[in-house]
Protein backbone atom coordinates (compact mmCIF):
# COMPACT_ATOMS: atom_id res chain seq x y z
CA UNK A 1 0.00 0.00 0.00
CA UNK A 2 1.63 3.24 -0.97
CA UNK A 3 0.83 6.87 -0.54
CA UNK A 4 -0.73 8.59 -3.49
CA UNK A 5 -3.05 5.67 -4.14
CA UNK A 6 -5.94 7.57 -2.62
CA UNK A 7 -5.61 10.12 -5.40
CA UNK A 8 -6.70 7.47 -7.87
CA UNK A 9 -10.37 7.79 -8.65
CA UNK A 10 -10.96 4.08 -8.35
CA UNK A 11 -9.37 3.82 -4.93
CA UNK A 12 -11.07 6.91 -3.57
CA UNK A 13 -14.37 5.70 -4.99
CA UNK A 14 -13.87 2.38 -3.25
CA UNK A 15 -13.28 4.06 0.08
CA UNK A 16 -16.33 6.21 -0.49
CA UNK A 17 -18.54 3.22 -1.17
CA UNK A 18 -17.28 1.46 1.94
CA UNK A 19 -17.26 4.31 4.41
CA UNK A 20 -19.65 7.09 3.37
CA UNK A 21 -22.98 5.38 4.18
CA UNK A 22 -21.94 4.35 7.69
CA UNK A 23 -20.23 7.65 8.33
CA UNK A 24 -23.40 9.51 7.47
CA UNK A 25 -25.42 7.33 9.82
CA UNK A 26 -22.91 7.82 12.63
CA UNK A 27 -23.11 11.60 12.24
CA UNK A 28 -26.90 11.47 12.26
CA UNK A 29 -26.87 9.48 15.47
CA UNK A 30 -24.75 12.23 16.98
CA UNK A 31 -26.61 15.31 15.80
CA UNK A 32 -30.05 14.19 14.63
CA UNK A 33 -29.86 16.31 11.48
CA UNK A 34 -29.79 14.30 8.28
CA UNK A 35 -28.88 17.13 5.94
CA UNK A 36 -26.05 18.31 8.14
CA UNK A 37 -24.78 14.74 8.33
CA UNK A 38 -24.71 14.37 4.57
CA UNK A 39 -22.89 17.68 4.15
CA UNK A 40 -20.31 16.69 6.73
CA UNK A 41 -19.64 13.44 4.88
CA UNK A 42 -18.82 15.41 1.76
CA UNK A 43 -16.69 17.85 3.75
CA UNK A 44 -14.74 15.05 5.37
CA UNK A 45 -14.09 13.36 2.05
CA UNK A 46 -13.02 16.67 0.53
CA UNK A 47 -10.47 16.98 3.32
CA UNK A 48 -9.29 13.45 2.65
CA UNK A 49 -8.94 14.25 -1.01
CA UNK A 50 -6.84 17.32 -0.30
CA UNK A 51 -4.49 15.15 1.68
CA UNK A 52 -4.67 12.10 -0.58
CA UNK A 53 -0.93 12.15 -1.22
CA UNK A 54 -0.13 11.87 2.47
CA UNK A 55 -2.54 9.22 3.68
CA UNK A 56 -2.44 5.52 2.95
CA UNK A 57 -5.75 3.85 2.09
CA UNK A 58 -5.76 1.77 5.28
CA UNK A 59 -5.74 4.93 7.38
CA UNK A 60 -8.54 6.61 5.45
CA UNK A 61 -11.46 5.41 7.57
CA UNK A 62 -9.94 6.53 10.86
CA UNK A 63 -9.07 9.89 9.34
CA UNK A 64 -12.60 10.39 8.03
CA UNK A 65 -14.33 9.63 11.32
CA UNK A 66 -11.95 11.86 13.24
CA UNK A 67 -12.27 14.77 10.84
CA UNK A 68 -16.06 14.51 10.62
CA UNK A 69 -16.40 14.32 14.41
CA UNK A 70 -14.24 17.41 14.84
CA UNK A 71 -16.21 19.29 12.23
CA UNK A 72 -19.40 18.43 14.07
CA UNK A 73 -17.98 19.65 17.36
CA UNK A 74 -17.02 22.92 15.70
CA UNK A 75 -20.58 23.42 14.56
CA UNK A 76 -21.32 23.25 18.28
CA UNK A 77 -25.04 23.60 17.93
CA UNK A 78 -26.30 22.23 21.14
CA UNK A 79 -29.76 21.67 19.76
CA UNK A 80 -31.54 18.91 21.47
CA UNK A 81 -31.13 15.73 19.52
CA UNK A 82 -34.39 14.14 18.41
CA UNK A 83 -33.92 10.98 16.47
CA UNK A 84 -36.62 9.23 14.50
CA UNK A 85 -36.39 6.08 12.47
CA UNK A 86 -38.43 4.14 9.99
CA UNK A 87 -38.89 0.45 10.40
CA UNK A 88 -37.21 -2.28 8.47
CA UNK A 89 -40.39 -4.11 7.53
CA UNK A 90 -43.06 -1.50 7.62
CA UNK A 91 -45.75 -3.66 6.11
CA UNK A 92 -45.70 -6.30 8.82
CA UNK A 93 -47.66 -4.27 11.37
CA UNK A 94 -50.74 -4.38 9.17
CA UNK A 95 -51.43 -7.91 10.24
CA UNK A 96 -51.64 -7.01 13.91
CA UNK A 97 -54.76 -5.71 15.56
CA UNK A 98 -55.16 -1.96 15.98
CA UNK A 99 -54.58 -2.04 19.70
CA UNK A 100 -51.22 -3.73 19.22
CA UNK A 101 -50.33 -1.29 16.46
CA UNK A 102 -51.05 1.67 18.69
CA UNK A 103 -49.11 0.22 21.55
CA UNK A 104 -46.19 -0.51 19.26
CA UNK A 105 -46.15 3.00 17.85
CA UNK A 106 -46.25 4.49 21.29
CA UNK A 107 -43.41 2.32 22.48
CA UNK A 108 -41.37 3.13 19.41
CA UNK A 109 -41.69 6.84 20.05
CA UNK A 110 -40.73 6.48 23.67
CA UNK A 111 -37.76 4.36 22.68
CA UNK A 112 -36.64 6.96 20.14
CA UNK A 113 -36.87 9.66 22.78
CA UNK A 114 -35.00 7.51 25.27
CA UNK A 115 -32.22 6.83 22.74
CA UNK A 116 -32.03 10.54 21.96
CA UNK A 117 -31.50 11.24 25.62
CA UNK A 118 -28.52 8.89 25.88
CA UNK A 119 -25.21 10.64 26.37
CA UNK A 120 -23.04 10.95 23.26
CA UNK A 121 -20.67 8.07 22.96
CA UNK A 122 -23.30 5.62 24.19
CA UNK A 123 -25.87 6.79 21.70
CA UNK A 124 -23.78 6.35 18.56
CA UNK A 125 -22.31 3.05 19.67
CA UNK A 126 -25.75 1.64 20.46
CA UNK A 127 -27.22 2.67 17.13
CA UNK A 128 -24.19 1.59 15.10
CA UNK A 129 -24.70 -1.83 16.61
CA UNK A 130 -28.48 -1.98 16.29
CA UNK A 131 -29.05 -0.27 12.95
CA UNK A 132 -25.80 -0.62 11.01
CA UNK A 133 -25.29 -4.11 12.45
CA UNK A 134 -21.67 -3.38 13.25
CA UNK A 135 -19.82 -5.65 15.69
CA UNK A 136 -18.18 -4.11 18.76
CA UNK A 137 -14.85 -4.65 17.03
CA UNK A 138 -15.96 -2.73 13.94
CA UNK A 139 -17.36 0.10 16.02
CA UNK A 140 -14.17 0.28 18.09
CA UNK A 141 -12.09 0.44 14.92
CA UNK A 142 -14.13 3.24 13.37
CA UNK A 143 -14.12 5.35 16.51
CA UNK A 144 -10.52 4.67 17.46
CA UNK A 145 -11.24 3.20 20.89
CA UNK A 146 -10.91 -0.24 22.48
CA UNK A 147 -13.51 -2.99 22.22
CA UNK A 148 -13.80 -2.92 25.99
CA UNK A 149 -14.74 0.75 25.84
CA UNK A 150 -17.54 -0.06 23.41
CA UNK A 151 -18.79 -2.90 25.61
CA UNK A 152 -19.01 -0.53 28.54
CA UNK A 153 -20.93 1.99 26.47
CA UNK A 154 -23.37 -0.65 25.26
CA UNK A 155 -23.94 -1.96 28.76
CA UNK A 156 -24.56 1.51 30.17
CA UNK A 157 -26.83 2.41 27.26
CA UNK A 158 -29.05 -0.61 27.87
CA UNK A 159 -29.25 0.10 31.57
CA UNK A 160 -30.20 3.70 30.94
CA UNK A 161 -32.77 2.86 28.27
CA UNK A 162 -34.55 0.37 30.46
CA UNK A 163 -34.49 2.85 33.28
CA UNK A 164 -36.01 5.66 31.20
CA UNK A 165 -38.63 3.42 29.61
CA UNK A 166 -39.71 1.99 32.90
CA UNK A 167 -41.31 5.11 34.26
CA UNK A 168 -44.90 4.02 34.33
CA UNK B 1 -30.99 -2.58 42.27
CA UNK B 2 -30.43 -4.92 39.43
CA UNK B 3 -27.80 -7.55 39.50
CA UNK B 4 -26.30 -6.47 36.23
CA UNK B 5 -25.61 -2.98 37.44
CA UNK B 6 -22.56 -4.29 39.25
CA UNK B 7 -21.05 -5.44 36.00
CA UNK B 8 -19.71 -3.07 33.39
CA UNK B 9 -20.24 -5.24 30.34
CA UNK B 10 -22.80 -7.93 31.13
CA UNK B 11 -25.56 -6.51 28.97
CA UNK B 12 -23.10 -5.87 26.13
CA UNK B 13 -22.04 -9.48 26.21
CA UNK B 14 -25.63 -10.62 26.31
CA UNK B 15 -26.42 -8.65 23.19
CA UNK B 16 -23.53 -10.21 21.31
CA UNK B 17 -24.39 -13.70 22.51
CA UNK B 18 -21.29 -13.89 24.67
CA UNK B 19 -22.74 -15.08 27.96
CA UNK B 20 -22.04 -18.46 29.53
CA UNK B 21 -24.93 -20.91 29.48
CA UNK B 22 -25.43 -20.31 33.17
CA UNK B 23 -25.46 -16.56 32.85
CA UNK B 24 -27.87 -16.69 29.94
CA UNK B 25 -30.34 -18.98 31.68
CA UNK B 26 -30.31 -16.82 34.75
CA UNK B 27 -30.82 -13.64 32.78
CA UNK B 28 -33.67 -15.02 30.71
CA UNK B 29 -35.43 -16.17 33.86
CA UNK B 30 -35.20 -12.76 35.48
CA UNK B 31 -37.98 -10.15 35.72
CA UNK B 32 -36.00 -7.60 33.77
CA UNK B 33 -35.34 -9.78 30.77
CA UNK B 34 -38.50 -8.91 28.84
CA UNK B 35 -37.80 -5.20 28.98
CA UNK B 36 -34.26 -5.61 27.66
CA UNK B 37 -35.37 -7.98 24.95
CA UNK B 38 -37.97 -5.52 23.76
CA UNK B 39 -35.43 -2.71 23.60
CA UNK B 40 -33.06 -4.87 21.60
CA UNK B 41 -35.71 -6.18 19.20
CA UNK B 42 -37.50 -2.96 18.44
CA UNK B 43 -34.28 -1.01 17.96
CA UNK B 44 -33.01 -3.74 15.65
CA UNK B 45 -35.90 -2.96 13.41
CA UNK B 46 -34.95 0.66 12.86
CA UNK B 47 -33.48 1.71 9.52
CA UNK B 48 -31.81 4.73 8.09
CA UNK B 49 -32.72 6.21 4.71
CA UNK B 50 -30.80 4.75 1.77
CA UNK B 51 -27.55 6.37 0.76
CA UNK B 52 -27.10 6.87 -2.98
CA UNK B 53 -23.37 6.26 -3.12
CA UNK B 54 -22.99 6.72 -6.86
CA UNK B 55 -24.66 10.09 -7.14
CA UNK B 56 -23.13 11.32 -3.89
CA UNK B 57 -19.68 10.45 -5.15
CA UNK B 58 -20.36 12.30 -8.38
CA UNK B 59 -21.50 15.26 -6.33
CA UNK B 60 -18.25 15.10 -4.40
CA UNK B 61 -16.23 15.17 -7.59
CA UNK B 62 -18.06 18.23 -8.86
CA UNK B 63 -17.75 19.97 -5.51
CA UNK B 64 -14.02 19.58 -5.50
CA UNK B 65 -13.56 21.69 -8.54
CA UNK B 66 -15.11 24.93 -7.41
CA UNK B 67 -12.67 27.80 -7.16
CA UNK B 68 -10.50 27.82 -4.12
CA UNK B 69 -8.66 30.82 -2.79
CA UNK B 70 -5.12 30.76 -4.14
CA UNK B 71 -2.53 29.82 -1.55
CA UNK B 72 0.79 31.58 -1.54
CA UNK B 73 3.53 29.12 -0.78
CA UNK B 74 7.27 29.47 -0.56
CA UNK B 75 8.92 26.38 -1.85
CA UNK B 76 12.01 25.04 -3.48
CA UNK B 77 11.93 22.47 -6.21
CA UNK B 78 14.65 19.93 -6.64
CA UNK B 79 14.34 17.66 -9.60
CA UNK B 80 16.17 14.48 -10.22
CA UNK B 81 15.73 12.74 -13.50
CA UNK B 82 16.85 9.16 -13.50
CA UNK B 83 16.91 7.26 -16.73
CA UNK B 84 16.52 3.53 -16.25
CA UNK B 85 17.77 1.29 -19.00
CA UNK B 86 16.82 -2.26 -19.75
CA UNK B 87 19.15 -4.91 -21.06
CA UNK B 88 19.32 -3.25 -24.42
CA UNK B 89 21.37 -0.09 -24.23
CA UNK B 90 19.47 1.73 -26.94
CA UNK B 91 16.20 1.75 -25.05
CA UNK B 92 15.20 4.47 -22.68
CA UNK B 93 12.31 2.99 -20.85
CA UNK B 94 10.93 5.14 -18.07
CA UNK B 95 12.26 7.90 -15.93
CA UNK B 96 11.24 8.94 -12.49
CA UNK B 97 10.76 12.53 -11.44
CA UNK B 98 11.24 13.01 -7.74
CA UNK B 99 10.06 16.40 -6.79
CA UNK B 100 10.41 18.01 -3.38
CA UNK B 101 8.30 21.01 -2.67
CA UNK B 102 4.60 21.47 -2.75
CA UNK B 103 2.89 22.48 -5.90
CA UNK B 104 3.88 19.85 -8.44
CA UNK B 105 1.67 16.79 -8.43
CA UNK B 106 2.87 13.68 -10.20
CA UNK B 107 1.38 10.28 -10.90
CA UNK B 108 3.19 7.31 -12.32
CA UNK B 109 2.12 3.91 -13.53
CA UNK B 110 4.41 0.93 -13.40
CA UNK B 111 4.88 -1.86 -15.85
CA UNK B 112 1.67 -3.86 -16.31
CA UNK B 113 -0.36 -1.16 -14.64
CA UNK B 114 -3.12 1.13 -15.96
CA UNK B 115 -4.65 3.78 -13.78
CA UNK B 116 -7.09 6.63 -13.99
CA UNK B 117 -6.50 9.95 -12.22
CA UNK B 118 -8.64 13.02 -11.69
CA UNK B 119 -7.21 16.47 -12.27
CA UNK B 120 -8.15 19.55 -10.25
CA UNK B 121 -10.78 20.77 -12.72
CA UNK B 122 -12.56 17.45 -13.08
CA UNK B 123 -10.72 16.41 -16.22
CA UNK B 124 -9.35 12.91 -16.08
CA UNK B 125 -6.56 10.89 -17.60
CA UNK B 126 -6.12 7.14 -17.96
CA UNK B 127 -2.44 6.30 -17.95
CA UNK B 128 -1.09 3.31 -19.81
CA UNK B 129 1.70 1.20 -18.32
CA UNK B 130 5.02 2.84 -17.60
CA UNK B 131 3.78 6.40 -17.96
CA UNK B 132 3.80 9.55 -15.87
CA UNK B 133 1.93 12.80 -15.76
CA UNK B 134 2.71 15.85 -13.71
CA UNK B 135 1.22 19.30 -13.27
CA UNK B 136 1.58 22.35 -11.07
CA UNK B 137 -1.30 22.80 -8.65
CA UNK B 138 -0.55 26.44 -8.00
CA UNK B 139 -0.68 27.58 -11.60
CA UNK B 140 -3.50 25.27 -12.65
CA UNK B 141 -6.12 27.99 -12.54
CA UNK B 142 -4.19 30.20 -14.93
CA UNK B 143 -3.24 27.41 -17.27
CA UNK B 144 -4.07 23.74 -17.45
CA UNK B 145 -0.73 22.25 -18.40
CA UNK B 146 0.20 18.61 -17.98
CA UNK B 147 3.53 16.93 -18.71
CA UNK B 148 3.29 13.43 -20.03
CA UNK B 149 5.72 10.62 -20.65
CA UNK B 150 4.44 7.41 -22.15
CA UNK B 151 0.76 7.25 -23.06
CA UNK B 152 -2.44 8.71 -21.69
CA UNK B 153 -6.05 9.05 -22.72
CA UNK B 154 -7.48 12.39 -21.67
CA UNK B 155 -11.04 13.55 -21.05
CA UNK B 156 -10.93 17.29 -20.69
CA UNK B 157 -13.64 19.42 -19.15
CA UNK B 158 -14.57 22.63 -20.92
CA UNK B 159 -12.55 25.57 -19.70
CA UNK B 160 -9.36 27.47 -20.36
CA UNK B 161 -6.89 25.91 -22.73
CA UNK B 162 -5.53 22.53 -21.75
CA UNK B 163 -2.05 21.54 -22.88
CA UNK B 164 -0.35 18.17 -22.78
CA UNK B 165 3.38 18.52 -23.14
CA UNK B 166 5.75 15.70 -24.00
CA UNK B 167 9.39 15.91 -24.91
CA UNK B 168 8.57 15.20 -28.53
CA UNK B 169 5.62 17.47 -29.09
CA UNK B 170 2.48 18.88 -27.51
CA UNK B 171 -1.29 18.76 -27.83
CA UNK B 172 -3.63 21.66 -27.07
CA UNK B 173 -7.35 21.19 -26.52
CA UNK B 174 -10.64 22.68 -25.52
CA UNK B 175 -13.08 20.29 -23.84
CA UNK B 176 -12.55 17.02 -25.61
CA UNK B 177 -11.27 13.43 -25.55
CA UNK B 178 -8.01 12.43 -27.11
CA UNK B 179 -5.03 10.11 -26.85
CA UNK B 180 -1.41 11.16 -26.66
CA UNK B 181 1.52 8.84 -26.98
CA UNK B 182 5.16 9.66 -26.57
CA UNK B 183 7.35 6.59 -26.39
CA UNK B 184 10.90 6.22 -27.56
CA UNK B 185 11.06 8.04 -30.86
CA UNK B 186 7.36 7.84 -31.64
CA UNK B 187 4.90 10.62 -30.93
CA UNK B 188 1.25 10.08 -31.74
CA UNK B 189 -2.06 11.77 -31.03
CA UNK B 190 -5.63 10.82 -31.91
CA UNK B 191 -8.84 12.73 -31.40
CA UNK B 192 -11.96 10.96 -30.12
CA UNK B 193 -14.20 13.94 -29.57
CA UNK B 194 -13.92 17.72 -29.75
CA UNK B 195 -10.87 19.13 -31.52
CA UNK B 196 -7.18 19.13 -30.75
CA UNK B 197 -4.15 20.95 -32.04
CA UNK B 198 -0.94 18.96 -32.30
CA UNK B 199 2.41 20.76 -32.36
CA UNK B 200 5.73 19.10 -33.15
CA UNK B 201 8.46 21.67 -33.68
CA UNK B 202 7.19 23.85 -36.52
CA UNK B 203 4.53 21.41 -37.65
CA UNK B 204 1.05 22.25 -36.41
CA UNK B 205 -1.94 20.05 -37.19
CA UNK B 206 -5.55 20.25 -36.05
CA UNK B 207 -7.41 16.98 -35.63
CA UNK B 208 -11.12 16.29 -35.51
CA UNK B 209 -12.74 13.14 -34.12
CA UNK B 210 -11.68 9.98 -35.85
CA UNK B 211 -8.30 11.36 -36.89
CA UNK B 212 -4.89 10.40 -35.62
CA UNK B 213 -1.33 11.24 -36.59
CA UNK B 214 2.05 9.78 -35.84
CA UNK B 215 5.53 11.24 -35.87
CA UNK B 216 8.80 9.38 -35.82
CA UNK B 217 11.85 11.24 -34.62
CA UNK B 218 10.02 14.52 -35.15
CA UNK B 219 8.92 13.75 -38.68
CA UNK B 220 5.33 13.28 -39.65
CA UNK B 221 5.15 9.78 -41.02
CA UNK B 222 1.49 9.11 -41.23
CA UNK B 223 -2.05 10.22 -40.72
CA UNK B 224 -4.58 7.55 -39.96
CA UNK B 225 -8.12 7.22 -38.82
CA UNK B 226 -9.15 5.87 -35.50
CA UNK B 227 -12.49 4.23 -34.95
CA UNK B 228 -14.69 6.74 -33.16
CA UNK B 229 -15.32 4.48 -30.22
CA UNK B 230 -15.49 5.49 -26.62
CA UNK B 231 -11.82 5.02 -25.89
CA UNK B 232 -8.63 3.75 -27.51
CA UNK B 233 -8.20 0.00 -27.59
CA UNK B 234 -5.40 -0.07 -25.00
CA UNK B 235 -7.83 1.12 -22.34
CA UNK B 236 -9.72 -2.13 -22.88
CA UNK B 237 -6.53 -4.19 -22.87
CA UNK B 238 -5.63 -4.40 -26.54
CA UNK B 239 -2.44 -2.76 -27.77
CA UNK B 240 -2.78 -1.50 -31.30
CA UNK B 241 0.27 -0.39 -33.24
CA UNK B 242 0.47 1.17 -36.67
CA UNK B 243 3.75 1.34 -38.55
CA UNK B 244 5.90 1.68 -35.49
CA UNK B 245 9.53 0.67 -35.31
CA UNK B 246 10.10 -2.87 -34.08
CA UNK B 247 11.98 -1.42 -31.13
CA UNK B 248 8.79 0.26 -29.95
CA UNK B 249 6.76 -2.90 -30.41
CA UNK B 250 9.24 -4.70 -28.17
CA UNK B 251 9.04 -1.83 -25.70
CA UNK B 252 5.28 -2.27 -25.55
CA UNK B 253 5.78 -5.96 -24.77
CA UNK B 254 7.93 -4.97 -21.83
CA UNK B 255 5.47 -2.43 -20.54
CA UNK B 256 2.38 -4.56 -20.85
CA UNK B 257 3.78 -7.89 -19.70
CA UNK B 258 6.84 -7.00 -17.63
CA UNK B 259 9.21 -9.20 -19.62
CA UNK B 260 12.94 -8.77 -20.17
CA UNK B 261 14.25 -8.78 -23.71
CA UNK B 262 17.67 -9.78 -24.96
CA UNK B 263 18.33 -8.90 -28.54
CA UNK B 264 20.36 -6.83 -30.93
CA UNK B 265 19.35 -3.30 -31.79
CA UNK B 266 16.98 -3.13 -34.71
CA UNK B 267 17.00 -0.56 -37.45
CA UNK B 268 14.12 1.87 -37.31
CA UNK B 269 13.18 0.94 -40.82
CA UNK B 270 11.67 -2.29 -39.55
CA UNK B 271 8.07 -1.27 -38.99
CA UNK B 272 5.34 -3.21 -37.28
CA UNK B 273 1.58 -2.94 -37.69
CA UNK B 274 -0.76 -5.09 -35.64
CA UNK B 275 -2.70 -5.57 -32.42
CA UNK B 276 -2.35 -7.87 -29.46
CA UNK B 277 -4.35 -8.46 -26.30
CA UNK B 278 -2.65 -7.68 -23.01
CA UNK B 279 -3.44 -10.94 -21.31
CA UNK B 280 -1.29 -13.40 -23.29
CA UNK B 281 2.41 -12.58 -23.59
CA UNK B 282 3.32 -15.62 -25.67
CA UNK B 283 0.68 -14.89 -28.29
CA UNK B 284 1.78 -11.28 -28.47
CA UNK B 285 5.43 -12.20 -28.85
CA UNK B 286 4.62 -14.67 -31.57
CA UNK B 287 2.50 -12.15 -33.42
CA UNK B 288 5.20 -9.55 -33.50
CA UNK B 289 8.28 -11.65 -34.13
CA UNK B 290 6.74 -14.01 -36.67
CA UNK B 291 5.94 -11.09 -38.91
CA UNK B 292 9.66 -10.35 -39.10
CA UNK B 293 10.60 -14.01 -39.36
CA UNK B 294 12.76 -13.68 -36.29
CA UNK B 295 13.65 -16.74 -34.27
CA UNK B 296 13.41 -16.53 -30.54
CA UNK B 297 13.03 -18.38 -27.27
CA UNK B 298 10.75 -17.29 -24.45
CA UNK B 299 11.19 -18.48 -20.90
CA UNK B 300 7.85 -17.95 -19.22
CA UNK B 301 9.18 -18.53 -15.73
CA UNK B 302 11.90 -15.91 -15.82
CA UNK B 303 9.84 -13.85 -18.26
CA UNK B 304 12.83 -13.50 -20.56
CA UNK B 305 12.61 -13.24 -24.31
CA UNK B 306 15.76 -13.93 -26.27
CA UNK B 307 15.76 -13.02 -29.94
CA UNK B 308 18.31 -14.83 -32.08
CA UNK B 309 20.60 -12.64 -34.12
CA UNK B 310 19.79 -12.50 -37.79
Amino acid sequence: MSKGNLCKEEVLGGVYTQVAPQLRNYLYYKCGNLERSEDLVQDAFSKLWEKCKDIIPAAAKGFLYKVATNMLINLAKKDQVRLAFRERNEGSLEYENPEYQLEYKEYKQRLEAAISSLPEGQREAFLMNRIDKMTYKEIAESLGVSVKAIEKRMHKALLKLKDVLNEK
Amino acid sequence: MEKWQNSDDFLARWLEGNLTEEERAEFEASDEFEAYKKIADVSSNFTMPAFDTQSKFNELKKRKYKKQAPVFRIHSITKYAVAATFLIAAFVTSYILLIEGNPVVEYQTNVMEKESYILPDGSSVILNSGSTISYNEDTWEQERRVKLTGEGFFKVEKGISFVVETDQGSVTVLGTEFNVKSRLSVFGAACYSGKIRVTVDEVVKDLVPGNGIQFQKGELIEEHSVPISETPSWVSGITSLQRVPLSLALEELKLQFGINIQSETFSDSLLYTGSFPNDDPEAAIKLILDSFELEYTYNAQSKTLTINPN
